[in-house]
């Protein structure tokens, strides 16, 4: 898939109610202060990076191997948000740089799923969120099962218990899991849905994974 | 390049700092002996696209610093 196919899908009726309401439940776990600093690791086409740079306004980069989707998102970028190429599980950043890191449905994709998470942590001075795909959810029964199909294909589906554990040696505060997405085909039924049914019952497809790093000096 | 970013930046492999080279457009890391290209303003801070400091350079770099 190419950087233009992949933003144009945020762009479909279907795309842009899914773009929106990951959007809004990673905000509510985030919860970025104005001004902060926030590193968005596995951006792709940044389309997440230039959300928050937008709501939070302060230093944000993004970070992904692939040149050419990096250069897709430099050519968008809105709010003076930067971009550089590198891999999540060596980050080329000091301990503690960011008040804010995320990283949105990037590590389901990678191999050295502890190294990357330890080195988000690391590099995190207040909060972070994941989010990640949910193995018991509608869309995993559609799209994830065997080798995966179109977008999803080798993508690892987490269960929120499986993403506790992976976090279990990593210095950090409590951790709050909720998801979004219950009914991925995003019709008038699907909306309805989603707007009564609790984000901490966990079956929605987009699960997101929020804590406080606890790395260092505490104020 | 970006001066902002260029502040923040260290080496992905050791963390040690990193001396720009406006000339070469390199970030270049003495303590891991690589040189991270930039290419078209984007700094690529991958170990598989560095290249190796010879010893010569590896001496001039480190008398920049």
């Amino acid at each position: 898939m190419n950087p233009e196919d992949y933003e144009a899908w945020y762009h479909t009726r279907r795309g842009e109610w899914i773009g929106t309401v990951e959007y809004a439940l990673l905000k509510s776990m985030l919860r970025p202060e104005p001004g902060g600093s926030l590193l968005d690791v596995g951006c792709g086409t940044g389309y997440f990076t230039r959300l928050f740079a937008r709501d939070v306004g302060g230093s944000v980069i993004g970070l992904d191997p692939n040149e050419e989707w990096l250069s897709y998102a430099r050519a968008h970028e809105t709010q003076g948000e930067r971009y550089l190429s590198g891999r999540a599980e060596t980050l080329p950043f000091p301990d503690r740089s960011f008040d804010y890191t995320i990283s949105i449905t990037s590590l389901c994709f990678m191999s050295q799923q502890e190294q990357a998470l330890r080195e988000l942590v690391r590099v995190t001075r207040r909060r972070f969120a994941l989010g990640l795909l949910n193995r018991h959810s509608l869309l995993y029964l559609q799209k994830g099962r065997r080798a995966g199909a179109g977008a999803y294909r080798g993508a690892h589906w987490h269960t929120a218990a499986e993403v506790r554990t992976l976090f279990a040696a990593l210095p950090v505060g409590p951790l709050a899991t909720r998801t979004a997405v219950l009914l991925p085909q995003g019709d008038a039924m699907a909306r309805a849905v989603e707007h009564c049914w609790p984000g901490n019952v966990l079956l929605g497809a987009f699960l997101v994974v929020a804590g406080d790093a606890m790395n260092g000096q505490r104020p | 390049m970006d001066k902002r970013l260029l502040e923040i930046l260290v080496c992905p492999v050791t963390k040690g700092p990193l001396v720009y080279d406006k000339e070469r457009q390199e970030l270049i890391s003495t303590s891991a002996r690589l040189a991270y290209p930039i290419r078209d303003d984007i700094p690529i801070m991958l170990e598989s696209e560095a290249r190796a400091l010879t010893d010569e350079e590896l001496d001039h770099y480190k008398k920049m610093k």
